[in-house]
C-alpha cells in the first residue's frame, strides 16, 4: 500500500511543472519587486545579512474589513527561526524585519531554534533543539508593526524539532488549546495542555522503532484540519523511517491510523484550510501535497528554478474581522504556502498559491470516470454528444483525492470536459480544467482516412471498445505489406495515426490504391485509400 | 492632530481669500492671463495611507492650470492635478485596486519682492477639493473558504494648501519649481474604531507658465 501511494505521487510529480494548477508561483513581495527572497536580495533590501541558517517559518495574520478608509487591511507577522545565529527574524511582509533573541540559555535566548507554530491567539511556540525546551512568545501589534515578547518556556524535552498547536476545535477559545511537540531525540511526540501560565504535560506517544506506534527521529508534526479548524488528525514526519504517520488524537490518547512511505525524510509538514497536508522533502528537492488520508495529490520541484533543499513549508492562517457587520471573527487558512529553501545567493523563500487541478483522468467504463482532484472542488462534466449537443452535469462537491464518478449520460457522449472549480476561490477554477476526448464505441471502428485521395500524408482514425493489442498495417493492391503503422497495446477510445506515404524503409511509395487493415483482438477491419502523386 | 490640520486647512483658505480681496481693487487696472499647460511632479502621501497597503506612497503627478494676474505682485491660480498608485491592502491573496487621487484647487500667489539673477520667489495659499477613487470600486477578498465583498467607496475632502515657488522668467512666460503641503482630514478605520485624522501630503514639481497677450 505504501509503495502504491508513493508510485502515484511519482507519477504526479513527473507531470508537475512550474505552472502546475496545484502550485501557482507568486512573487514573495511584489510591492518591492521580489520574486524569491534570496540571501543577496535580502541584503539588498535591508542592507545587511538577514539570516544565516533559516530552519522554519510561521505566519499569523489578521484581515480587517471596514466601512471607511482603508476598507481592507491585512496584517501579517512572518517569523523565521535562524538556527545559525540563534534568533528569530520577524516582521510584516515587505517591511523592515526585526529580530528576537540571541544565543544563550537565559529566558528568551536560544540554543538552536527550529520548528515554529502560532496559536490562533497569537502565541508563538519555538522548538529549541539543543536547549531541549519550547519558548513561548506572544505577538502583538503596535503602530509601527508587530512585536514579539517573551511569555514562558517549557523545559525537559529531548531534542524538540517541531511544534504544532491544536486549537481544540475552537480557535477563538485559547483555554482548550494544546501543544504537540516532535521530540526527535526522544523518539516520541509529547502533548501539553496550554491552559494557564504554565503548560502541563498530558501525554506522550511513541517508542524507538519502525512499526506502528514507533518512530526514528520524528522531526516534523502538524495537525489536521477541516474548514480551518483542527480535527483529530495528527501527522508526524518520521524521518528515520522515511514515512509520514497519520495518528488520531482522542482525548489525551494517540492512535496510529496509517502511514505513507516517502522517498526521503520529511523535514516539515503543514496543513491547509481543507486539511490537505504539505510535506517539505529537503533531500528530495520538492514539496509534496497529500490528501488528509495521505494520498499523494501533487508535487512541486520548483520547475525551471529547481528547489534547493526545501526545509520548511508554512501555510498562513488569519483572523478575518468584518467590522462592517460586527460578526465574530473567522479563523481561516490562506490559500498560500511559503516555502523555505536553502538560504543562498539565488534561493531562499518562495511563495506559492494553492490551487486545484485534475490528474490521471481515465474512463473506467462507458459510464464511469476516475480522476485525482488535488483540492476540494465543485466538479462539472460538460458532455458533448456526437451531434454536437452540449450537456452540463453538476457532479457536486468532491474532496481532494482519487474519485470515481458515475455519469449515466457519459455513455452517449463523444467528448467530456471536466471542470473543477475551487470551492474556496472561484478565481482559481480556470486553472483547474482538463479536457479529454472519450469516444468509446460499442465495437471496433476503423474510419475512412482523411484526406483521401492524399498526398503526401494522411490520417487514419480507429476506435476501440476496450483496451487491447492492435495492429494497423498498410498493403498494396498486390497484398504486399508496405508498412506497419501500429503494433502495440492501446487503451479504449479513439486513436489517430498519421501515414507519411513511405514504406518501412522510408522510401516514398508510388501513387495508387492501398488498403489499411486494423486487427484488434478477434476483429479485423479493412478500408481502401488512394495516394495521388 | 485633526484640529491642527483642520486649522491649517482653514487658515490657508482664509489667507488666500482675504489677500485676494485686499489685492483686487488696487491691481484690477493691470489684469493679465497665464495658462499652465503642464505641472509635472510627484506627491508624497501622508503616513495614514500606509494602512491602505499602497505599494508606494510617492507617485508621479500631472496637472494643468491657469491664472489671472493682478499687477506684478498678485495672481489668482486655478489648477487640477492627478496622481495614482496601486494598493494591495497588505493582503497576501493578490487583491489590488488602483487609488486615483484628483484634486482641483484655487490659490492666491504673492510675489516676494526682488529677484536674483532672474530668479524670484512667490508664496501660495489656497484651498480645493480632493477626490479619492478606487478602480475597481469593489473588490472580492478571498480568504480560503470565504469571499468577502468590499465596496471601496469614493472619498471627497475639502483641502487647504500652503507652499512656495521658485520661478525663473522665460520668453513669453516662466518656469517654476513648486512645493506645497496639502492639509485635510479623513476618517480612518482601525481595529479600535474610526478616527478623524489629519493628513498632510507633500506635492512638488515643475510648472510651466505661458502668458497670454
Amino acid at each position: 500500500m505504501r509503495w502504491m501511494v508513493w508510485f502515484t505521487s511519482l507519477a504526479l510529480a513527473s507531470t508537475a511543472a512550474a505552472e502546475s494548477g496545484s502550485f501557482l508561483v507568486r512573487p514573495v513581495a511584489p510591492e518591492v519587486g521580489v520574486s524569491t527572497l534570496t540571501r543577496s536580495e535580502a541584503e539588498r533590501l535591508v542592507g545587511r545579512a538577514l539570516l544565516d541558517e533559516p530552519a522554519a517559518s510561521a505566519v499569523h495574520g489578521e484581515v480587517h474589513l471596514y466601512d471607511a478608509f482603508p476598507y481592507v487591511e491585512g496584517r501579517y507577522v512572518h517569523v523565521t527561526s535562524d538556527a545559525g545565529w540563534r534568533r528569530l527574524v520577524y516582521g510584516e511582509p515587505g517591511e523592515a524585519p526585526r529580530s528576537f533573541g540571541q544565543g544563550g540559555t537565559a529566558a528568551g535566548e536560544f540554543g538552536e531554534p527550529r520548528g515554529l507554530a502560532f496559536a490562533p491567539d497569537g502565541r508563538l511556540f519555538v522548538a529549541d533543539r539543543t536547549l531541549g525546551r519550547i519558548t513561548v512568545l506572544r505577538s502583538r501589534w503596535e503602530a509601527d508593526g508587530p512585536r514579539l515578547e517573551y511569555v514562558t518556556q517549557i523545559d525537559g524535552l529531548v531534542q524538540p524539532m517541531d511544534v504544532a498547536v491544536h486549537d481544540g476545535g475552537t480557535p477563538a477559545d485559547p483555554a482548550d488549546d494544546r501543544l504537540l511537540v516532535a521530540e526527535a531525540g526522544g523518539q516520541r511526540i509529547a502533548l501539553f495542555e496550554l491552559r494557564g501560565d504554565r503548560p502541563a504535560r498530558l501525554a506522550e506517544y511513541g517508542v524507538r522503532g519502525s512499526g506502528a506506534g514507533e518512530f526514528l527521529y520524528p522531526r516534523a508534526i502538524a495537525i489536521g484540519r477541516q474548514g480551518g479548524v483542527c480535527n483529530a488528525d495528527v501527522y508526524v514526519g518520521d524521518a528515520g523511517n522515511h514515512r509520514i504517520a497519520r495518528l488520531v488524537l482522542r482525548g489525551n490518547r494517540f492512535e496510529w491510523i496509517a502511514d505513507a512511505s516517502l522517498p526521503v525524510e520529511a523535514t516539515s509538514i503543514d496543513s491547509d484550510h481543507n486539511g490537505n497536508v504539505y510535506v517539505a522533502l529537503r533531500r528530495g528537492g520538492s514539496i509534496l501535497k497529500m490528501s488528509p488520508r495521505l494520498e499523494a495529490l501533487a508535487s512541486w520541484d520548483g520547475g525551471v528554478a529547481p528547489l534547493a533543499s526545501p526545509r520548511d513549508v508554512a501555510i498562513p492562517f488569519v483572523w478575518v474581522h468584518d467590522h462592517r457587520t460586527g460578526a465574530s471573527p473567522a479563523w481561516r487558512g490562506q490559500g498560500t504556502a511559503l516555502v523555505l529553501e536553502s538560504w543562498g545567493a539565488a534561493t531562499g523563500v518562495r511563495r506559492l498559491d494553492l490551487g486545484v487541478e485534475i490528474a490521471e483522468l481515465v474512463r473506467r467504463s462507458p459510464t464511469e470516470l476516475e480522476l485525482v482532484v488535488t483540492d476540494a472542488a465543485r466538479l462539472t462534466a460538460r458532455l458533448v454528444g456526437a451531434g454536437g449537443a452540449v450537456q452540463d452535469v453538476d457532479l457536486g462537491r468532491v474532496q481532494a483525492g482519487r474519485q470515481q464518478l458515475e455519469i449515466a449520460s457519459l455513455a452517449d457522449a463523444a467528448q467530456v470536459t471536466l471542470i473543477a472549480t475551487s470551492e474556496y476561490d472561484a478565481s482559481r477554477s480556470a486553472e483547474a480544467r482538463l479536457e479529454f476526448a472519450a469516444v468509446v464505441p460499442a465495437d471496433v471502428v476503423l474510419r475512412q482516412n482523411v484526406p483521401n485521395p492524399f498526398n503526401p500524408a494522411t490520417t487514419i482514425v480507429f476506435a476501440l471498445p476496450e483496451p487491447g493489442r492492435v495492429r494497423l498495417e498498410v498493403f498494396d493492391v498486390g497484398g504486399r505489406r508496405v508498412r506497419t503503422l501500429v503494433d502495440a497495446e492501446r487503451p479504449a477510445g479513439e486513436h489517430r495515426v498519421d501515414w507519411d506515404g513511405r514504406d518501412a524503409r522510408g522510401r516514398r511509395v508510388s501513387s495508387g490504391v492501398y488498403f489499411y487493415k486494423l486487427d484488434a483482438g478477434s476483429t479485423a477491419r479493412v478500408r481502401k485509400m488512394v495516394l495521388a502523386q | 492632530m485633526s484640529g491642527g490640520i483642520g486649522g491649517l486647512r482653514r487658515a490657508s483658505c482664509v489667507v488666500g481669500v482675504a489677500t485676494a480681496c485686499a489685492a483686487l481693487p488696487t491691481a484690477a487696472q493691470s489684469l493679465h492671463f497665464v495658462i499652465e499647460p503642464a505641472v509635472v511632479g510627484v506627491e508624497r502621501l501622508d503616513d495614514l495611507y500606509a494602512g491602505g497597503g499602497l505599494e508606494a506612497r510617492t507617485a508621479a503627478r500631472l496637472g494643468a492650470g491657469a491664472a489671472i494676474g493682478f499687477g506684478e505682485r498678485w495672481s489668482l491660480g486655478l489648477g487640477l492635478g492627478v496622481a495614482a498608485g496601486t494598493a494591495d491592502f497588505g493582503l497576501l491573496d493578490g487583491t489590488t485596486a488602483r487609488l486615483v487621487r484628483t484634486d482641483a484647487y484655487a490659490e492666491l500667489r504673492g510675489r516676494v519682492p526682488g529677484r536674483w539673477r532672474g530668479i524670484g520667489m512667490q508664496l501660495v495659499a489656497g484651498g480645493g477639493r480632493l477626490a479619492l477613487r478606487y478602480h475597481p470600486e469593489h473588490v472580492a477578498v478571498n480568504v480560503e473558504g470565504a469571499t468577502y465583498d468590499v465596496d471601496l467607496e469614493p472619498i471627497d475632502r475639502w483641502t487647504g494648501h500652503l507652499g512656495f515657488e521658485v520661478v525663473h522668467a522665460l520668453a513669453g512666460g516662466e518656469v517654476g519649481l513648486r512645493s506645497t503641503w496639502r492639509f485635510y482630514s479623513m476618517e480612518v478605520a482601525s481595529p479600535s474604531g474610526i478616527d478623524n485624522r489629519g493628513a498632510r501630503d507633500w506635492i512638488t514639481g515643475l510648472v510651466l507658465r505661458v502668458a497670454l497677450d
